[in-house]
């Protein structure tokens, strides 16, 4: 869950492997990382985006330091907790993310050391 | 159309001219299209000795493709126009059908997530937004939606991160 800047710089991210597909479902994995702030399902670059060929849905209005800013959003599949999930995807800039909406449900661990593992598991059902 | 232009200035403006008919009649079918059906549509049939049929259509859409006025669903084959998609503002067509019906929601839906489609003006209501979303898909598969949570000024937080 670490990462090195170009100053050689190690910190840590946690990080972790989705599997991830547009309405064709071939499934491409993509890392993503942990951002407990964000409150959609995931984000991706807009390159990341075209290559999975996700279906445009949109835009939506978002808070941010700033004030509210405007994000285009997409339709996908992520493959989590075993089963075929339909998410929104934002189109950001910068580094993919996994948000709360995705995490509802699931305990989040993350050891926060260089080469500490960040673990997602199923709640019970309620 | 005079003919005592030059045949390259010729042939530049037949070729925008079928462009132009090709956008417009995308415009008119913003679910896509088939090549046969464009052929189709403006007469534009052609072969060569029989072969190679509808080639004509064929690559001029490949022209606006690569222009990236075009797109084409490799799955469905179908044709579609990008720029009618982009038209549309889609958060300032939103916001003005959200605040007609704004004031009414927010007595009896607050919390609740709207999503609108820009084109027709109809919407859906859900507990959360993908929920609301894919209801609206469901029933217009071609939609182009615009979602607020009702009572708040946005539906998401997302940190120092901008649109790309």
């Amino acid at each position: 869950m670490s990462e090195v800047d170009r100053d050689g710089y190690v910190y840590l991210k946690p990080q972790i492997a989705l599997s991830v597909a547009g309405i064709d479902r071939v499934f491409q994995m993509v890392e993503v990382t942990v951002d407990t702030g964000f409150t959609g399902w995931l984000a991706l670059p807009g390159d990341t985006i075209e290559e999975l060929g996700l279906t445009s849905y949109g835009q939506r209005p978002a808070n941010q330091a700033g004030g509210v800013g405007m994000f285009s959003i997409y339709g996908a599949l992520v493959l989590w907790h075993g089963e075929h999930r339909p998410v929104l995807i934002h189109r950001i800039t910068g580094d993919s993310l996994i948000g709360m909406a995705l995490l509802e449900g699931s305990e989040l661990t993350v050891v926060a050391k260089e080469d500490g593992d960040v673990i997602i598991d199923e709640l019970p059902q309620q | 159309m005079t003919t005592n232009k030059d045949p390259h200035a010729m042939a530049q403006e037949g070729l925008q001219l079928i462009e132009q008919a090709i956008i417009r009649l995308l415009e008119a079918n913003p679910q896509g299209l088939r090549n046969a059906q464009i052929a189709d549509l403006l007469g534009l049939h052609s072969d060569f000795r029989g072969n190679q049929k509808d080639y004509l259509t064929y690559s001029v859409l490949g022209g606006l493709i690569a222009k990236e006025k075009v797109t084409r669903n490799d799955e469905t084959k179908l044709f579609a126009n990008i720029a009618a998609k982009e038209e549309i503002d889609i958060a300032a067509v939103g916001r003005a059908m959200y605040a007609e019906i704004r004031s009414e929601l927010e007595a009896i839906q607050k919390g609740k997530v709207i999503v609108i489609d820009v084109k027709s003006g109809d919407y859906e209501i859900g507990d959360n937004d993908l929920e609301a979303t894919l209801r609206m898909f469901e029933r217009r598969p071609d939609a182009l939606t615009w979602g607020e949570r009702i009572g708040y000024p946005a539906m998401y937080t997302i940190r120092e991160r901008t649109f790309g």
